[in-house]
């Protein structure tokens, strides 16, 4: 019988049989998903089941499916997205959010590009891979130390900074308490944070291109630049776009545990995003049903941004799927 | 037959054995709390706090610090018998109908308890008309608000603690441009702050008292009637004294952001406003003297009102505002009957001096005068804050467990404040009180910072935008209806 026609027979038994076969051929592959299947159904799944509180006057008594529909409880469906819609602060922190993360994405995306770039060029690998190591660091502090750096390096009356400027005779700045520098602190520890860890991917894309590639340009005569322009770049773009995807769909965030710790009053107007006004409204008065609202919104935009990307990414053949 | 016989034997020892077992079996209440006291004993077995009440009252009192306290109670409720809660959540809590009804307690199990704690702060328990909750003793003295000094600054540049405004903005000046370290290096600022958890703009509030207001929306009653901080008469006034400091740069704007207690300790600011006198404890003093070795210390407490005021500086929420002590609806009447218990007992002297002090002639010892001396052994006893759920005669307890800080506990109890009612009032559904209170703070800043003009026209222009966008207005109404409701005003 040929390779062929024994696929024919495979295929023609019925599907629950050809199910059990592959179990039974690959049940070692089968076992070792089972958790992966019940970290999502448990966490990420059932949960989501809770989403429909948001339709819901949620009491803590009468718990999730015994509290009462909205439409039941003489209020609109829309109640909770209409109060969020009402607050007098809500365009404020829209475009907060926005202006910080479409920066944060920026950051994230083009720096860290370049700084892969840099490393694979570099001649000496092992310089390459203590600035590498190095550059991972920060990803695994948490925000509050980073604040603390920020403090210490930023801060107003005794900030290493600051301290450098006025005995240069200048004018300390207010980084961390000055409503026109508090987004570009946020971008910018941001950036430093997530710099190296960021630019693993595009390493990991740089090493896989063929070499073959690079060779052929050196006997065309091509130099440094041309390469990345010509062969590093093109290659880099299909990864560059799934990122991009996926962090577009996050774009609502904002990063609350950052904006979180570095806000206070005087940069409030600049840097209050949703997650922190949800934080405040929702579960400093026990709003559950207000801050699943939001979230619900949140989702559902952000659903709308990652397949919006990717419908353009299809235009240049690159989309996710 | 025998068998017969054997076996009723074997079940009356059985039973007699239960009925044992009951009779002994301490009643256990279980305590939600977000945070322990240091050097929490993992094991009952270790603590003798809890011991004693065991032995004096029968009752095993269990606390269990629930992480993440409000986000995860949502589903563990109904573990516990006895929350540790805000106010806010009294609130929903209490509509909610989660949260047991006191009101047939109070005239006789909890009697006691009430003529314990005096009157006004009671009415924070209350949720539309039901007793919901019983709050911590406020005697006063519970927040130790003073500016603490370098002394020995003021000393090196002949100067006087400040007295009024103008003094503080004199010294503080000199504090940043007179070198008063006298290391010829100008590293030295004027005022700093602690930051204050509650949001409020502390940094000023030392400038702000001597007007009789406070940065912020604060519900306060003045001449018997219901009005605010940001409608107080002396707003604008006190604001351009805040600007003057902000543009003299003599003072720590990190503060709005972070506690400037570390630069005090290390010499880089001269004076500082603190809530709690850590500085004036011993191991605060330490740290100082590390630094430098010759620096001495002072305080105070109050400006001169510059508007003939009283009340001179400083607030004061007159209802508690953070915690409060409420029930489960559904606890058991035996447990009920040992919360009560144990209520009664902490706030009786021997159980009220075990959970303020340990045990007698182990952590503290009486002296000569009859007053309670800590004895060396008394830090083994830090833990034993948490049960004391009602708070404590605050001057009292502070005095006998730091008496280095004596004179500052003292003064701070004595000083002006301006008393606040917002935790007694609840605002109407469709007004965001908390985006109110933030863009209050926020444009209050930018008055001071002059990202926004500062004249009495573009005040009133703010007060104006208050009204139309935030419903300040609708705010207060309710805030004087609700006031007058508890007899607080007419």
């Amino acid at each position: 019988m040929t390779q062929a026609s024994l696929r024919q027979t495979v295929n023609r038994q019925p599907l629950s049989r050809r199910i059990m076969r592959a179990l039974q051929r690959y049940w070692p592959l089968y076992v070792m998903i089972i958790p992966g299947i019940l970290y999502f159904l448990v966490y990420k799944y059932i949960p989501m089941l809770g989403i429909h509180i948001a339709f819901k006057n949620f009491s803590l008594k009468k718990g999730i499916s015994g509290s009462p529909w909205l439409w039941n409880d003489g209020k609109e469906w829309y109640y909770w997205f209409e109060r969020f819609f009402k607050s007098p602060a809500n365009t404020q922190i829209i475009e907060n959010t926005l202006v910080i993360s479409i920066g944060k994405l920026i950051v994230q995306m083009i720096p860290p590009l370049i700084f892969a770039l840099a490393i694979s060029e570099t001649c000496f690998k092992r310089y390459a891979r203590v600035i590498q190591t190095v550059s991972y660091l920060p990803h695994f502090l948490s925000w509050v130390i980073i604040f603390g750096i920020c403090t210490t390096m930023l801060g107003e009356s005794q900030g290493v900074v600051n301290n450098m400027i006025k005995r240069a005779g200048g004018e300390a700045i207010p980084f961390l308490s000055n409503k026109a520098y508090i987004r570009g602190v946020l971008i910018g520890t941001s950036l430093w944070q997530g710099l190296g860890w960021s630019s693993i991917v595009f390493l990991a894309a740089i090493a896989g291109i063929d070499t073959s590639m690079y060779e052929a340009a050196t006997i065309d005569g091509c130099g440094r630049f041309r390469k990345i322009w010509y062969i590093t770049l093109p290659n880099l773009g299909r990864i560059f776009v799934v990122l991009l995807i996926t962090k577009v769909g996050r774009i609502l965030d904002g990063g609350f545990e950052q904006v979180y710790i570095f806000l206070n009053d005087r940069v409030a107007s600049k840097a209050q995003i949703i997650d922190t006004w949800v934080y405040t409204q929702g579960l400093g008065k026990q709003q559950y049903s207000l801050t699943t609202a939001v979230g619900l919104l949140k989702s559902v935009l952000s659903c709308g941004l990652v397949l919006g990307t990717n419908a353009l990414a299809r235009k240049w053949d690159s989309s996710l799927w | 037959m025998k068998k017969l016989i054997s076996l009723l034997l074997a079940l009356t020892m059985l039973l007699s054995l239960c009925a044992f077992a009951s009779a002994e079996e301490p009643v256990e209440i279980r305590i939600a709390v977000n945070s322990l006291g240091n050097g929490w004993p993992a094991d009952p077995a270790d603590d003798f706090v809890y011991q004693k009440i065991l032995k004096d009252t029968g009752v095993s009192v269990k606390f269990d610090l629930v992480d993440n306290f409000y986000e995860s109670m949502g589903t563990r409720m109904d573990i516990y018998d006895v929350y540790r809660i805000d106010i806010d959540h009294l609130i929903s809590w209490g509509r909610d109908g989660l949260l047991l009804d006191l009101s047939a307690y109070k005239d006789n199990e909890l009697a006691d308890y009430f003529a314990w704690l005096g009157s006004t702060q009671l009415n924070a328990a209350y949720v539309d008309g039901t007793l919901y909750g019983l709050p911590q003793l406020y005697d006063g003295s519970k927040s130790q608000l003073n500016v603490t000094v370098r002394q020995d600054w003021l000393d090196a540049l002949d100067l006087k603690m400040p007295e009024t405004v103008q003094d503080l903005y004199d010294v503080a000046y000199a504090f940043t441009f007179n070198d008063p370290d006298k290391n010829g290096i100008d590293d030295t600022l004027g005022l700093s702050a602690q930051k204050n958890g509650g949001g409020e703009v502390y940094l000023f509030d030392t400038i702000m008292g001597s007007f009789d207001t406070v940065l912020g929306n604060f519900v306060i009653i003045r001449d018997g009637k219901v009005t605010n901080t940001l409608l107080q008469p002396g707003m604008v006034a006190g604001l351009e004294w805040c600007k003057k400091f902000v543009d003299a740069r003599i003072i720590d704007n990190d503060a709005l952001g972070t506690t400037g207690s570390d630069k005090f300790i290390a010499g880089q600011v001269g004076m500082i406003g603190v809530t709690w006198p850590g500085l004036w404890k011993q191991y605060g003093q330490d740290k100082i003297h590390n630094v430098n070795p010759n620096a001495v210390t002072s305080f105070f407490t109050t400006l001169k009102s510059e508007v003939g005021a009283e009340e001179a500086m400083y607030t004061g929420d007159l209802s508690t505002t953070n915690t409060i002590i409420a029930v489960n609806a559904d606890i058991s009447p035996e447990k009920l009957e040992a919360f009560f218990k144990y209520i009664n007992y902490i706030i009786g002297e021997e159980g009220g001096n075990l959970v303020f002090y340990g045990i007698e002639g182990d952590h503290w010892v009486r002296d000569e005068n009859g007053n309670i001396k800590m004895t060396e052994n008394a830090t083994a006893a830090n833990y034993i804050s948490t049960y004391q759920i009602f708070s404590r005669k605050e001057l009292e307890y502070l005095q006998a467990k730091f008496p280095e800080a004596k004179q500052v506990f003292e003064a701070t109890t004595g000083a002006n404040r301006i008393w606040t009612y917002n935790s007694l009032v609840i605002e109407p559904e469709d007004i965001y009180l908390e985006d109110l209170a933030s863009y209050a703070r926020q444009q209050l800043l930018d008055f001071i910072y002059g990202d926004r003009e500062l004249s009495q026209e573009e005040y009133d222009k703010f007060i104006q935008e208050l009204n139309d966008i935030y419903q300040f207005d609708v705010y207060m109404q309710a805030a004087a209806e609700q006031l007058a409701a508890y007899g607080l005003v007419d």
